[in-house]
């Protein structure tokens, strides 16, 4: 028999896990967004950057919330240059191609990953994140409510970064009228350029916390990618705060997933999901319809 | 202020433009008439280099400009009003106008170049708040206009201004774009509402299948016989 209490903690894991899904897919959804590029190297990127934390952590004990802005600025640092050296040429061709380029990116830098650090599933393991905080009956431990808290963070940030500042002011404008952008000054190449690179960051942002909640490894990204995607057009194209309520709505349905069902379920929920939602809202639940 | 020279513009096998020239003098207001279709938006687009490639010779202020890129050609002092407005419909009146002085980065200029703005046009100064995509036409077009204006131009080019707008809107608009010359700002107008533009401007072009076919003083221009059966319905 399941419990009440087994219920509540199931949907409070599956809220926090969601505030996760959102920063997981951050940057996939924010390039989609703004640039109309799927960026199948995202995960990658993602991947990287939980790389990154973890041979800083086993090679000189950082902390990996420190190794986060290291993260963030390498995978950055990858995605502006697949961006300029590649992407950059076929930005203004179809938009199959610059699907297919970052695919091949993704696979180029999966299997530098395999090369470079075998294909072990590396878990960043840090003791206080296994510290428990106790909420009446209920049991989380101190890592899901720090990381949710820092993708809370990121995302909020972001939105506030395109609503308030100049630069991300730029970046919107030359979203919603490219031309109309570079007659009032911009270098909208530049502003492409930029934003490749932030969707790298924020993706970089993300890979710490899954290491530190799961594990990464060279065939990761793939998956990360995948789960970015469906989030984005749950949430609806365009819309980044819908990324928080679109991956609560994921992370609480596979917990109950795995509460009721079967942990082997858990992937089906996902794509069940978002086939529905595709059904009764096809522009997602915060985009725009038409 | 402007020349063109020998400019031709072709999409695919299909020229638009063949061997476009004309010049627009300091200080005035320049207009180039045509009927649909004879090229006059793809001209502009040429000139401030959004349609890349193209055969013949712009300068601006003695500088050649084609081959250029639009941030780069806007830096020097040109700016174009795009036909149908081409606001940022999400953003605010405000925030669309103060992004059109994205070069700026002195943050006086710009509030001056924006209590310049709503001078001229009042009616957008009490709703500067409101977001662009729910204005009426002619509050776009003021927007547009306004937006264009912060970057403080040399050389503004307007395509079309009076599209879609009633007749009592195109005067207003057309007496700010009056206004806007008398403050020293020179002016190119494509129109195809050839009356309003005939008698704002002083000199003019008809631009007809891809070539110009005429030009001379706004006056005289209104006098031609061939301009008054084929625009002016006279």
């Amino acid at each position: 028999m399941i419990s009440y209490n087994t219920i509540i903690q199931s949907i409070l894991s599956g809220l926090l896990e969601g505030g996760n899904y959102a920063l997981y897919s951050l940057g996939l959804a924010f390039v989609f967004g703004i640039m109309q590029i799927i960026n199948m190297a995202h995960g990658e990127f993602l991947v990287l950057g939980g790389y990154i934390a973890y041979w800083l952590l086993v090679k000189w004990g950082v902390n990996p919330l420190m190794a986060l802005p290291v993260a963030a600025l390498l995978a950055g640092g990858t995605s502006f240059l697949s961006y300029r050296i590649f992407i950059e040429r076929i930005r203004t061709t179809v938009e199959l191609n610059t699907l297919i380029l970052t695919f091949g990116i993704g696979i180029f830098l999966s299997n530098l990953y395999l090369q470079l650090w075998s294909a072990d599933l590396r878990s960043i393991s840090v003791h206080w994140m296994e510290d428990p905080v106790h909420l009446g009956g209920i049991y989380i431990s101190l890592g899901e409510i720090v990381t949710f808290v820092i993708s809370f963070a990121a995302v909020f940030f972001l939105h506030l970064f395109l609503r308030r500042t100049k630069t991300g002011k730029a970046i919107r404008i030359t979203a919603i009228d490219r031309d109309a952008a570079a007659l009032s000054g911009i270098n909208v190449e530049r502003v492409d350029l930029l934003a490749f690179s932030i969707g790298g960051a924020l993706a970089g942002l993300g890979g710490p916390l899954l290491g530190m909640l799961s594990f990464v490894s060279p065939n990761t990204g793939l998956h990360i990618t995948v789960k970015a995607f469906i989030l984005t057009v749950l949430a609806g194209v365009g819309s980044i705060p819908g990324l928080i309520v679109a991956g609560m709505m994921l992370g609480v349905g596979e917990a109950l997933t795995v509460t009721f069902v079967s942990s082997s379920f858990r992937e089906l929920f996902g794509f069940t999901l978002f086939l529905v939602i595709l059904l009764a809202r096809p522009s997602g639940l915060f985009g725009k319809r038409g | 202020m402007l020349r063109v020279e020998g400019l031709s513009v072709s999409y695919g096998d299909a020229r638009v433009l063949e061997g476009i020239s004309f010049q627009v003098k300091p200080g005035a207001m320049t207009c180039i008439l045509g009927p649909n279709g004879a090229g006059k938006t793809t001209l502009l687009r040429s000139i401030t280099g959004i349609i890349p490639s193209v055969v013949g010779k712009v300068w601006f202020l003695d500088q050649e400009i084609q081959g250029k890129k639009t941030h780069q050609i806007v830096e020097l002092g040109m700016t174009m009003i795009p036909e149908g407005r081409r606001l940022w419909a999400p953003l605010s009146i405000q925030e669309n106008l103060e992004l059109g002085a994205y070069r700026i980065s002195d943050q006086r200029i710009v509030k001056e170049r924006l209590s310049w703005v709503y001078d001229l046009f009042p009616h957008l100064a009490e709703r500067k708040g409101q977001l662009c995509g729910t204005l009426s036409g002619g509050e776009q077009q003021m927007v547009s206009i306004g937006r264009g204006l912060m970057a403080s131009p040399k050389l503004m080019m307007m395509d079309e201004p009076s599209l879609g707008l009633a007749p009592l809107i195109v005067r207003e608009v057309f007496e700010a774009i009056k206004k806007i010359v008398l403050a020293g700002t020179t002016v190119l107008l494509i129109e195809q509402n050839t009356k309003v533009a005939l008698s704002a401007a002083q000199y003019g072009y008809v631009l007809e299948r891809g070539a110009i076919v005429m030009e001379g003083e706004a006056a005289a221009l209104q006098e031609d016989v061939h301009i008054k059966q084929a625009y002016l319905g006279l």
